[in-house]
């Protein structure tokens, strides 16, 4: 292969030229998944898919403030009219809303229902809702009322309402089909878009004819919406913006770079390949996901950052030693390899974790660099020129070391920092700390407080699943005997069987004998109020028939409590109180009780196990190949040491910074064990074989150093939390991991040389 | 004899036909009744209501009052007799009103209830041209719906009260179904300082 390529340059070049063509072609066509779902680890994977498949999440929140309730409803109503085309039509009740309400009762009607009925049905209540029926006619409504009445004499519609009643939220006021604040100023429609809320194309389309649409309302009055599509709108802006400002930032951190550590056009060649083996990486990886994240995409900063050590190292070795590119890159394998398994182990621990994104960045380092491991060994010398003499003593530098007491006194200063920091840290365990948003986000969460009060806390989504829908609601029944508490979904939407019982039910409560007896009360209280009771006549003989009118209302157009899950099962969900019963009720299997506290308590669990998880793994595997490398386990150990003090660092400079973290910080501490290892596996190559000193000089671990912080820390200026998150934590992390290497380690190592 | 009924029927149709014109309103007629209407912003009245329905055995009258402001749109009307009851549609909210005092209403019906009755009282007469076509028989506007609305389809008629500034003297609605529905208004005042507290 060396061979060939050395006498086959410009084919191979044109090669490596095609591949990246290729790659880039493909990768045009992968499409960025910006789910959340990918961030969520697999523990809790179902109870998220169940509440992101839930009704209420599932719904867009168009929401308007204004100065006047007036200009609030004129403005909701052009908002809606504007956005219409994005949006489901609403379900509209018609003037057949009552007849269709009254011939859905006999497939509701409860045994509340019999009793109340039952205790209608007597002289002072018929004589009663004679008055009602004869006063709403003389009302302003009378004229849409009198049908009614015509209709539903006994008003029967009135059970059917206070079933349709239990699905309304304590503080939260409706008012023709939105959500009003107490003084009229705020308004909320709760729609549904025509497309899903994670496909962020139509997502972006929605926001640009918001804007328009915000622009017409003039200024007197402020829209906004929520929901999850707000949630893919922030979080495509946020990881699109960052992937421009990463790239121009890291082109230009790499520029400096150049100038302050290389200044050779062999160098150019360090910086190609980055360019060589993330696209393809990232088409492999799209295509063993069937999906990419973007914060993968944001991730190969990183990878190209650690990419190019290698070609680092082997750079500083020719520039040192004199020499030649195949030479030094040969006698650098064994410790390139060594790096390649230490970095590989800390990702291969990654593809064990259950959040899908660190499988799929584990999936996308691996690959890239194992590929630029190959290109470095293999490929890159053949284009490499020898190094000029002058060159060579321009990198050569005489450094003190710190002494061992000095070092012991700063590592305990450092480990006393890292403890601070963690008895000090602040975790955000909010499921929105994984979502890119704005602070216009926030401000509008906060305008739509006064219309959703503090329901979102003080209620719950009860999930009872079934193998089919109707087991589901069958299940969700027998479960609300049991607690003898009656649900709104149960009431409205009972299952066939619920519905076969409830008919039997409405049957055998209007015997000939009730209906006939119905009906002479009704004439006799009817005729008192002036009412023509023959015009009851056809509500009579409908009582009176053996087969029930078909049920014609469908409640799911106005709000649809099922969820069909991706495995094939299906779903009721109840919205409950947040009450520890029904925490206790959950299974895990087929009863789920999620709100967002228990939901944040059950990310944060999850994330602490993968994290502790991983790190174990990382440690172990690690120390296993760094022992495998030196059959020494001092040695092995010593190489960890980086690793502690950038922890210390990553810990102490959070704490220190006072800034708030989301758990995926964790998730950074296998990362930097592998970066840091790296380092320290770099010291103890060149203390413990002083034959090699010079392919080891400061300069190259310095330069690796700052080529991986450029990487990483431009992820530090990122919107998107999680990637923020990473690039602090990579400031600090790297520079306690470098530091640590060049000055902390020597004196151990010095004594033992 | 069914057959000289039906002869005589005709006859008389034919005969009577120039008596019951009916033109249809022109687009400047129209027009000028808009800029008319447009002078009035508050009205104050009073009112009697006589239903004639199938599900009553008598027709049957009920009274009350009236409140309304144009802009910003405001309306109370209240029933005083024989029950009280009414509604009010108050800073784009609806209340009903009862012997007890006012409660909001959330349904949609009072909602169109409300923009009905307003579109009527302010003569929003590029809405009603919308929706109904307008003919003048005599003293009398007639509205004859465009499409079928509301369930039973109706004809409205309308007398206007003639002064400096115009307002409806009666309206009737007359339903497929045979039902009828008479308003008359009295004791109007317009373009006057409202009580205060009605809103």
């Amino acid at each position: 292969m060396r061979r060939w390529i050395l006498f086959h340059k410009r084919l191979a070049a044109l090669l490596a030229v095609l591949l990246i063509t290729l790659s880039c072609f493909v990768a045009r066509s992968i499409k960025l998944d910006e789910d959340m779902s990918a961030l969520i680890p697999s523990p809790i994977q179902k109870e998220m898919e169940l509440f992101s498949e839930s009704a209420l999440h599932r719904k867009t929140f168009l929401g308007v403030q204004a100065t006047t309730a007036q200009e609030a409803q004129r403005a909701l109503m052009v908002l809606q009219q504007e956005l219409a085309p994005f949006l489901i039509k609403p379900f509209e009740p018609g003037v057949e809303m009552g007849i269709d309400l009254l011939h859905a009762l006999p497939y509701r009607f409860s045994e509340q229902d019999k009793e109340e009925l039952g205790d209608r049905i007597t002289p002072p209540g018929l004589a009663d809702q004679m008055q009602k029926n004869r006063e709403k006619l003389f009302s302003l409504d009378g004229f849409f009322l009198r049908k009614q009445v015509l209709n539903d004499p006994l008003d029967l519609t009135q059970l059917m309402i206070k079933k349709l009643s239990l699905f309304q939220t304590a503080g939260v006021e409706y008012e023709e089909g939105t959500l009003v604040s107490k003084d009229g100023l705020t308004r909320l429609a709760m729609v549904d878009t025509t497309f899903p809320a994670a496909r962020f194309q139509d997502v972006r389309r929605f926001d640009r004819a918001f804007k328009r649409a915000v622009e017409k309302l003039g200024n007197t009055a402020q829209a906004f919406y929520l929901g999850a599509v707000r949630y893919t709108a922030e979080n495509v802006k946020a990881v699109h913006k960052d992937l421009v400002k990463i790239s121009i930032l890291a082109v230009i951190g790499l520029a400096v770079l150049f100038f302050v550590f290389f200044r050779h056009k062999t160098a150019l060649l360090i910086y190609l390949l980055p360019l060589v083996i993330l696209p393809p990486a990232a088409v492999v990886t799209a295509l063993i996901f069937g999906r990419l994240s973007g914060i993968t995409l944001g991730f190969g900063s990183v990878v190209a950052g650690l990419s190019v050590d290698y070609v680092i190292y082997i750079f500083f070795a020719m520039c040192y030693s004199g020499d030649l590119p195949y030479e030094a890159a040969q006698r650098l394998k064994k410790h390139l390899e060594c790096n390649f398994l230490t970095s590989a182990m800390c990702f291969v621990a990654l593809f064990f974790s259950g959040v899908e994104v660190f499988r799929q960045i584990a999936v996308f380092s691996l690959l890239a660099l194992s590929l630029s491991l190959w290109l470095t060994l293999y490929v890159l010398p053949a284009y490499f020129t020898a190094l000029p003499k002058k060159t060579a003593v321009m990198y050569a530098s005489s450094q003190k070391g710190l002494s061992k007491r000095e070092a012991i006194f700063v590592a305990a200063c450092l480990l006393l920092f890292g403890a601070f920091g963690v008895q000090q840290i602040r975790l955000n365990v909010d499921l929105n700390g994984l979502n890119g948003f704005s602070a216009k986000l926030l401000e509008d969460k906060k305008r739509a407080e006064p219309v959703l009060g503090s329901a979102q806390q003080t209620h719950g989504l009860l999930f009872v699943l079934g193998n089919t829908l109707d087991e589901a609601q069958a299940k969700n029944e027998q479960l609300a005997r049991q607690l003898g508490e009656t649900w709104a979904v149960n009431e409205v939407l009972p299952s066939i069987w619920g519905q076969v019982i409830r008919k039997q039910r409405w049957k055998n409560f209007w015997t000939a004998d009730r209906v006939q007896y119905t009906r002479l009360m009704t004439e006799e209280e009817a005729a008192k109020q002036g009412l023509n009771a023959q015009a009851f006549e056809p509500f009579f003989k409908g009582l009176s028939q053996e087969t029930l009118p078909p049920d014609t209302f469908d409640f799911t157009k106005i709000y649809n409590p099922f969820v069909s899950l991706s495995d094939g099962t299906y779903g009721v969900a109840n919205l409950v109180p947040d009450e520890k019963k029904y925490e206790e009720l959950g299974n895990g299997k087929d009863v789920y009780f999620l709100s967002s506290a228990s939901l944040q308590k059950k990310l944060s669990l999850a994330i602490r196990y993968e994290a502790i998880t991983v790190v174990i793994v990382a440690f172990l595997l690690n120390l296993l190949a760094v022992w495998g490398v030196f059959r020494n386990w001092k040695h092995a150990l010593l190489t960890f040491v980086p690793v502690i003090t950038g922890a210390c660092m990553i810990f102490g400079g959070f704490a220190l910074l006072r800034m708030q973290v989301n758990l995926f910080v964790l998730i950074f501490l296998p990362l930097l064990m592998g970066l840091g290892i790296d380092y320290g596996i770099f010291q103890v190559m060149k203390y413990t074989h002083p034959e090699q000193e010079k392919l080891y000089p400061n300069r190259a671990l310095l330069a690796a150093g700052f080529s991986t912080l450029v990487g990483f820390g431009v992820l530090a200026v990122a919107l998107h939390p999680v990637l923020k998150m990473m690039g602090v934590s990579a400031l600090f992390g790297i520079s306690g991991a470098a530091l640590g290497a060049l000055f902390l380690l020597p004196p151990f190592l010095e004594e033992r040389k | 004899m069914r057959k000289y009924q039906i002869l005589w029927a005709l006859l008389v149709s034919i005969l009577f036909q120039p008596c019951l014109a009916q033109e249809t309103v022109t687009g400047a007629q129209l027009k000028a009744l808009a800029q008319r209407f447009a002078q009035v912003q508050t009205i104050e009245s009073q009112f009697v209501q006589e239903n004639h329905m199938a599900l009553l055995t008598d027709p049957v009258r009920s009274k009350g009052k009236f409140y309304f402001r144009k802009n910003p749109a405001n309306l109370h009307w209240q029933y005083t007799e024989p029950f009280e009851n009414g509604m009010v549609f108050q800073d784009g909210k609806v209340f009903r009103l009862t012997a007890n005092g006012k409660t909001p209403v959330k349904g949609s019906v009072a909602r169109t209830v409300i923009a009905q009755m307003m579109t009527w009282l302010a003569m929003d007469v590029e809405r009603l041209d919308k929706y109904y076509r307008i003919l003048r028989q005599e003293d009398c506007l007639i509205f004859v719906p465009r499409q079928k609305q509301m369930g039973d389809s109706m004809q409205i008629s309308l007398w206007l009260q003639e002064g400096d500034l115009p307002s409806i003297k009666k309206l009737e609605l007359q339903e497929t179904t045979g039902d009828r529905t008479i308003l008359t208004f009295m004791h109007t005042r317009l373009n006057q300082p409202l009580p205060q507290g009605v809103f």
